[in-house]
This record gives structure tokens, sequence and C-alpha cells, in this order.
């Protein structure tokens, strides 16, 4: 399973619901800050404390222009996110069915 | 029914044996080395360190199919017996992170509801009651995003 200290920074990231907003909008194409900003009534400085944690956890990067900066979503912390909950939902979903069979046959072996 | 929830993943189970049966085998090692991890993982009895009081330690080995070994470590936080149990783990016992999971018992008919829960690891108390109700969605729309 991945690292869990890039998770906790990604799911910290992602507690916030302005900033999974911010990801839906940069899933559709890189944006500006100040186009990040218009839709959700923020100020840009708002929008750009938002960005550099969603930057610090690796989910945005920014370009390299000084005065535009566009910033760009980056999904693999996401896939890692998604496969760290797949991967336990799957180990528990196997557990469970496993402490089924195991109560089950205690109860039998507990039949006279 | 398998879920997630605002901080991680639920999941809810109903068993035909009594609560105080299934909290046993929550807490008593012979028991949980038995299904800890699903049919095909092994937990040696003598890997196991679990002594369910609140404040313990806890720690497991558990043997893959192919060999490889995981160390699970965490701790008790809250065990209420035949209710309710509340630890954390982590299979990267060297690093300080660690998902809190609480289960739930409650009897229903002669056997037992089971409500589970993990955590995310990341969020602060505060997250984890502020997330909101849009998480599901969010999570289904992340999948799409992460495999596109």
């Amino acid at each position: 399973m991945p690292q869990a200290d890039e998770l906790s920074r990604t799911f910290a990231a992602l507690a916030d619901s302005t900033r999974r907003a911010l990801l839906a909008r940069l899933a559709e194409g890189s944006a500006s800050v100040g186009e990040l900003a218009a839709p959700f009534d923020m100020t840009f400085a708002a929008v750009s404390k938002h960005l550099r944690v969603l930057e610090g956890a690796g989910l945005v990067s920014r370009g390299r222009d000084a005065q535009y900066r566009p910033a760009s979503l980056d999904a693999r912390p996401l896939r890692a996110a998604a496969a760290w909950i797949g991967d336990y939902q799957r180990f528990w979903a196997e557990s469970f069915d496993a402490l089924d069979a195991h109560l089950t046959t205690l109860t039998t072996k507990e039949q006279p | 029914m398998t879920g997630t929830t605002s901080g991680g993943i639920e999941i809810t189970r109903d068993f035909t044996a009594p609560p105080a049966a299934v909290f046993a085998a929550w807490t008593t090692p012979r028991h949980f080395a038995r299904w800890f991890g699903g049919k095909d993982v092994q937990v040696p009895l003598d890997s196991l360190d679990f002594v369910a009081e609140p404040g313990r330690t806890w720690t497991a080995q558990m043997i893959l199919q192919d060999g490889t070994t995981i160390d699970w470590a965490g701790d008790f936080v809250e065990v209420v017996p035949d209710r309710h149990l509340v630890f954390t783990m982590t299979d990267r016992p060297a690093e300080p992170v660690r998902a809190k999971i609480v289960v739930e018992l409650t009897a229903i008919g002669g056997g037992t509801r089971m409500r589970f829960t993990q955590e995310t690891p990341g969020f602060s108390p505060e997250q984890q009651e502020g997330v909101l109700a849009g998480w599901q969605s969010f999570i289904d729309e992340l999948e799409r995003i992460a495999t596109a």
C-alpha cells in the first residue's frame, strides 16, 4: 500500500470542500487563479492559499509564466488515494468473509 | 454493504452470531488470527501481541500467499465489551500515521449488526466532522479522473 505520509497529505488536502471543488474544476482543464476564483466568490488570496495546499500535496502543478502561472491537475496522488480506499475495502471484505465463516464454525461446534 | 464515508471506508455486515461472539472474534488473539486478512493469508498466533485494553499497543505479522510478510501495528483506544471497539492500525509501523478503526456491534434478532469504519489517514478530528456529504460523489469523480 502507498506511503502513508504522502497519503496523509493527499487526504488532508481533499478534506476541504473548496479544494475538492477546485480540483473538479481543474479536471476540466488548466486555469489561472482569477479563473478559479470567479465561480467561487473568493478572493485571489484565498484561492492562492488553497492552491498552495494542493501543490504541497502534489495534486496541482503551476505553470512557469510569472504573470499567469496556470494551475493544472496532477492525478497521480488521486490514484494513490483511490487505490488506498480500494485496497482496504477489499482487505476488509475478505477479512469479514473469513470472520463470518469462522463465527459459523464456532457456532456449529457449540451445537450438541 | 460497503461504501465510502465522509472520512474513509464504511462497511456494515450482519452475522448470525450474537454480539458477544463477534466481539470475542475481534478481541481474542486465537480468533482474530483466524480471520484478519481473509482466508488466503496466515497470521501466526505467536506473532500476535494483542491485548484489547485501552492504551495497549498491538502488533501482528501477516504472511501472504507469495510468502511476503506485512507487519501491522496500532493501539487500542476504546474497548466496551460486546458493543464497541476503537483501535488504530498501520502496515508501516515505522511511520507515525495510524488509521483509526471503529467497530460498533448491535444485537439484531439473535444475531449482530456490525458497523465498521476506517478513517483515511490525514484527517484531523475537525476535518472528519467537517467533511461534507459530497464526499462519495467526489471519490467517484476522483476515480474517473484518476483512471482517465
